[in-house]
């Protein structure tokens, strides 16, 4: 029994070694996509900004959670930099659309757009909710079996 | 400058965080306001395309600092008028505003 549990401590360990480890890397990598979403001039700028802000986070998953939340930021600036640069006028020469229907226009465009950023919006926020969701049963589990491994070295202590 | 922002709740506690503290970077905007970042950064790109907040990095090289940069903001002079202008519509709502 004294075994099972020197074992299972190494191997909890080891898990908690792995996490820690990968977390910062993942992390970085979720905010690398986060800002690759965004307009060019602002990638850089919020890449380094992000990468600053979860190193800001206490904790071990809270630089995780932080950098998912940038994902979900990145989801909700993009729409409106989109549609701004969208409905800039046609250039002179190309406006094919007759004067009179050209508020008509911009409005089926920007409901077109509005119904998409919605749905993409969604999905994205459906990811990041799997995405927290599977660290955080992570996080329970590896802490449950430390405490049941606390409990059968414990238990078997003299 | 871009088209004027929404005057919402957590623009309001944005913009009073940092009346108090200006200069304040992202993660200190969070501390201050419970805001997190997927919803604190929208507000603050809108806010600076609409010239209500200015933003610069701070001094030095991030490999000399050994770390990224922090992106230091601070309301401008148009952001406070409307700040102050805004606030009387929602300060019924929010007791930390105290501009009026």
């Amino acid at each position: 029994m004294d075994l099972a549990g020197v074992i299972l401590g190494l191997v909890l360990a080891i898990i908690w070694a792995e996490a820690s480890a990968w977390l910062p890397a993942l992390t970085r990598r979720i905010i690398r996509l986060a800002a690759k979403r965004l307009e060019p001039d602002l990638r850089e700028r919020m890449e380094e900004e992000w990468l600053r802000y979860v190193q800001d986070m206490p904790g071990i998953l809270g630089p995780f959670f932080a950098g998912c939340k940038c994902l979900l930021a990145s989801v909700r600036i993009r729409p409106i930099r989109i549609a701004a640069r969208r409905l800039q006028p046609a250039p002179k020469g190309r406006g094919l659309i007759p004067p009179s229907q050209i508020n008509q226009f911009y409005l089926e465009r920007l409901k077109e757009l509005f119904h998409r950023s919605a749905n993409e919006q969604k999905r994205l926020m459906w990811i990041s909710a799997i995405a927290m969701g599977a660290a955080f049963s992570a996080a329970l589990y590896v802490a449950g079996i430390k405490a049941l491994a606390s409990l059968i070295s414990g238990g078997n202590s003299p | 400058m871009g088209t004027e922002p929404r005057f919402t709740i957590q623009t309001a506690l944005v913009l009073d965080a940092l009346m108090q503290s200006p200069g304040a970077c992202g993660s200190e905007i969070t501390r201050s306001t419970g805001l997190s970042s997927g919803s604190l950064y929208p507000i603050l790109i809108r806010l600076e395309k609409a010239g209500w907040l200015e933003s610069a990095w701070e001094e030095g090289d991030p490999a000399e600092l050994g770390r990224p940069r922090r992106r230091n903001y601070t309301v401008s002079a148009l952001g406070e008028r409307k700040a102050r202008q805004n606030s009387k519509a929602l300060s019924p709502a929010i007791g930390r505003l105290a501009w009026t």
